[in-house]
């Protein structure tokens, strides 16, 4: 819709349009013989700046108000006033509502039927602080923020390679929020960044809140538990994967950066591994994947072996297991499953509760889950020590969505193996496997490096090498350049 | 048809699963079996480690064990009578010990195997032992001051007393079974008995006592011959016959170098290689042995080496007594436990089945035995010398 030349009518048609909002502030100048006005909404524009520059040089402009060129005077005057700012004519009214809505102030002109728009924008955002979800003792300690330049400032300020290419792409018919697909030109393989860019233009969506948003639009497995995209708040992470070759999305509004494509051992890996000693770190890696299968199967062969397969159970600790039984009236799959909700709950309860009264919630989580449950005979005490294990190992991943689905395939390990024992715990393992493999991201396999097997980077993947060993970035990503050293 | 498949799997596992499932606390954990003569024909004791126990004593990881009996004509019998009596199923995973009665064993101990090896539940891996001078009933019940389950103190006691002493030895049941199949070898079990008063074995106020009334002493080895005990050994004999089979892990000798000039020797490996010469039926036994001094009471220079060649001299001596010990109690029963009918079935087999039916009455009593020992002291402890030696020097 085109703009009016009656300042009157803009104002009237603005307040009409968006149901005459209380923050929107109009104001009309007259300056000689031209009535000028600007609209700006308060809530997102910063009143000092406009007062300072605006207000100031529009009526420094007295002299040419009965000139034709006065709008042409109007912008350049602006322009050389004020001190870094962003400017553009706009002649319809939804680009008016995008800027308005931006933080921009409109200043249109009683006769003409343009409008310039100049940023006044309030500073919404919190500084740069350190990572809330990926805590690290030694690497940087910057994060991201919900400022999408600053996001991606921290990025290209840790790569200055003109081959760092940002493609920008609006998204969202309401929210109109702006998304950017970072990439190395010369590294990644095109046929991938090609393939998000053309999904990421597809999405029809009203609205994009945060980068999750968008990530049920970049992959097709959302009848899969396990997350296919990394997402991260450290820049340090998104450049090392920048670097080696994946696809970067920076969504505004959102401190999370998406991650494409991701392999199973990215999620079991820790920002912090690329910063210690190789040899030190392969420990905790083998370590973290121990965790892993204790977190998802341990529940399950207790089941198994405590209802079906005693036999494997040394002698001595088969009967204290029975005596320990022996007051509990449940089976033990039911005190399992029992105890696991409850600690899930108490989980869950923890992370929404504000932090004063989460330590009052982990002393009653630890009480009724340790020893009142056990005493009360609703468990036995080593139903407990299975649910702790399984429940601290599974803490051990930085990323929510892993550890939610180990939820669900721990789930599938007590049903089978409540069912039929050992053979069933063997029927959840094989679809386990089964199911890890036929996972895949933009033609990565889930389970690469393993399977398909790449034995050099097996060493990188599953422990670690020393940084001064890798000489090659990760062959199954396609990249255009494979070096990490030496000529390209 | 994707749904329908999902559907058959989903009644596979509904239909068929949970067959064998069990809770703990449903099983009664047989740990322990003895089996007696009785006028009816058997009188069969099962230990039942997991019985009801107060609080404090599951968290030491304490068992109070209960011993149930049944009889009946036969073994199966017997433990549906048993079965009758107890609340939970009978669960024989866990066994780990058998005891058989001496007379059965006397008898016939074929009886007993046959049951166990049909089982499909066991695990065959428990210890099989007789039940010497008492019941087997009794044995089980006996309490040890040092271990919280009874069965596993006799399976420890014959344990400790085989790899240690060498006077017992260890014996498996699927072990047993396997010597009393092959071809040329007979089966040899260890034994125990109550050492003390006997009807205080099974009395908890004894255990309170710095010294038990009662305990369980693992005694020395039983020969049979195909399924019938024919005789017990001597301590030397089964130390012997425990040379000959290699399965010594340690074994004290005491010689005598001259008058009163007493040495103790640990052994800590001795090696037999047996060879056979079918023609004349003569047998070589070559025996290394490792060892080291760990006692002596005189006045010894050890540091000369002549003195080490002397003792090496002695203890070979003292080796040869206790081979020849073990194969002269063999061959006066006619019983070979050793295998070297076994060895002659590898070699010539078809010698073997000309002889194989008089093999233990005709052949086996009639070899000649050649038995050359090697022995090596290696070590002489902490010490270089003795102490008196060291005394005298100074």
């Amino acid at each position: 819709m085109k703009l009016d030349k009656n300042i009157n009518k803009i104002f009237s048609k603005i307040n009409e349009i968006n149901g005459n909002s209380p923050d929107i502030t109009t104001r009309e100048i007259k300056i000689g013989f031209k009535k000028v006005g600007y609209i700006y909404l308060e809530s997102v524009s910063s009143d000092d700046k406009i007062s300072d520059f605006l207000v100031r040089s529009i009526t420094r402009l007295k002299k040419f108000s009965f000139l034709d060129n006065f709008f042409t005077n109007l912008y350049n005057e602006l322009k050389n006033s004020i001190a870094n700012s962003k400017m553009k004519t706009i002649d319809n009214y939804d680009d008016m509502f995008y800027y308005l809505a931006s933080g921009f102030t409109i200043v249109v002109v009683n006769g003409f039927n343009k409008a310039i728009v100049l940023e006044t924008r309030e500073t919404l955002d919190r500084g740069v602080t350190e990572p809330s979800t990926e805590v690290t003792i030694r690497g940087p300690k910057d994060s991201m923020t919900e400022n999408y330049n600053k996001n991606i400032g921290l990025i290209r300020k840790r790569i200055k390679d003109p081959n760092l290419w940002f493609k920008e792409i609006e998204v969202g018919k309401r929210t109109k929020t702006k998304v950017s697909i970072g990439y190395i030109k010369d590294i990644a393989d095109p046929n991938k960044v090609k393939r998000v860019i053309d999904k990421i233009n597809k999405i029809d969506i009203d609205g994009v809140l945060d980068s999750g948003y968008i990530r049920d639009f970049l992959t097709n497995d959302e009848r899969s538990s396990f997350p296919t995209i990394i997402s991260t708040e450290r820049p340090d992470t998104v450049c090392a994967s920048l670097l080696e070759g994946k696809v970067i999305v920076v969504v505004e509004n959102t401190p999370f950066v998406l991650i494409m494509p991701g392999i199973l051992a990215n999620f079991i890996h820790a920002a912090e591994d690329n910063y210690q000693k190789a040899i030190n770190v392969s420990m905790t890696r083998v370590l973290r994947f121990l965790a892993m299968i204790v977190t998802i199967m341990a529940p399950g062969l207790y089941i198994a072996l405590t209802t079906f397969n005693q036999e494997i159970i040394p002698n001595t600790l088969l009967i204290s297991l029975a005596i320990q039984r022996s007051s509990v009236p449940f089976p033990t799959s039911f005190s399992v499953i029992i105890l696991m909700i409850t600690f899930e709950i108490l989980r869950e309860s923890d992370m929404r509760l504000p932090e004063t009264m989460g330590t009052s919630i982990s002393i009653v989580g630890a009480l009724v889950l340790g020893d009142a449950a056990v005493n009360a005979g609703i468990v036995s005490p080593i139903v407990v020590i299975v649910v702790a294990i399984t429940s601290v190992t599974s803490l051990l991943f930085t990323d929510m969505d892993i550890v939610n689905a180990f939820r669900w395939w721990r789930l599938l390990f007590i049903i089978l193996s409540t069912l039929m024992g050992l053979i069933g715990f063997i029927v959840a393992g094989i679809i386990f496997i089964i199911k890890l493999c036929s996972i895949e991201t933009l033609d990565v396999p889930y389970l690469t490096p393993i399977s398909p097997l790449y034995p050099k980077f097996l060493m990188e993947n599953i422990i670690t090498i020393p940084r001064n060993k890798m000489k090659k970035r990760p062959t199954y990503l396609d990249d255009l350049d494979i070096n990490r050293m030496g000529e390209k | 048809m994707k749904l329908k498949i999902f559907l058959i799997i989903l009644l596979c596992f509904f239909t068929s699963g949970c067959w064998n499932y069990n809770e703990l606390n449903e099983l009664a954990i047989v740990t322990g079996i003895g089996i007696d003569k009785h006028e009816n024909g058997y009188k069969v004791s099962l230990m039942i480690s997991n019985s009801r126990s107060t609080q404090s004593s599951s968290r030491e990881g304490e068992a109070q064990t209960t011993v149930f009996t049944g009889t009946g004509k036969t073994f199966t019998e017997a433990l549906s009578n048993i079965d009758v009596k107890t609340p939970r199923n009978l669960y024989l995973g866990h066994l780990e010990v058998v005891l058989v009665d001496e007379e059965i064993a006397k008898d016939n101990i074929n009886i007993v195997l046959e049951n166990l090896m049909r089982n499909p539940e066991t695990a065959k891996k428990y210890y099989i032992a007789i039940a010497r001078d008492n019941k087997s009933e009794e044995i089980l019940k006996g309490l040890s001051p040092l271990e919280s389950f009874p069965s596993q103190n006799i399976s420890l006691n014959i344990q400790n007393s085989s790899q240690s002493e060498g006077i017992s030895t260890e014996m498996v049941l699927s072990e047993f079974i396997k010597t009393i199949l092959k071809q040329g070898v007979n089966s040899i079990a260890p034994s125990i008995s109550i050492q003390g008063e006997e009807n205080k074995i099974d009395n908890q106020e004894s255990l309170k006592e710095t010294e038990p009334k009662a305990m369980l002493k693992a005694r020395s080895i039983g020969l049979f011959k195909d399924f019938k005990l024919v005789t017990w050994t001597t301590e030397k004999e089964s130390q012997g016959i425990n040379i000959i089979n290699n399965k010594t892990e340690r074994l004290y000798v005491t010689t005598e170098l001259d008058k009163n000039k007493k040495v103790v020797v640990l052994l800590d490996s001795t090696k037999c290689k047996s060879d056979i010469n079918i023609n004349d039926l003569n047998i070589n036994l070559n025996i290394n042995v490792k060892g080291a001094i760990v006692e002596t009471d005189t006045d010894l220079d050890l540091e000369n080496p002549k003195t080490i060649e002397k003792i090496n001299k002695s203890t070979e001596k003292e080796i040869k007594n206790l081979v020849f010990d073990g194969i002269n109690l063999a061959q006066k029963y006619k019983t070979d436990i050793f295998g070297f009918g076994n060895m002659i079935y590898r070699k010539d087999f078809k010698y073997w089945y000309k002889v194989k039916k008089e093999w233990d009455d005709n052949y086996f009593p009639k070899i000649n035995f050649k038995v050359k020992v090697n022995a090596n002291i290696e070590s002489k402890g902490a010490l270089e010398n003795t102490i008196k030696e060291k005394k005298n020097e100074s």
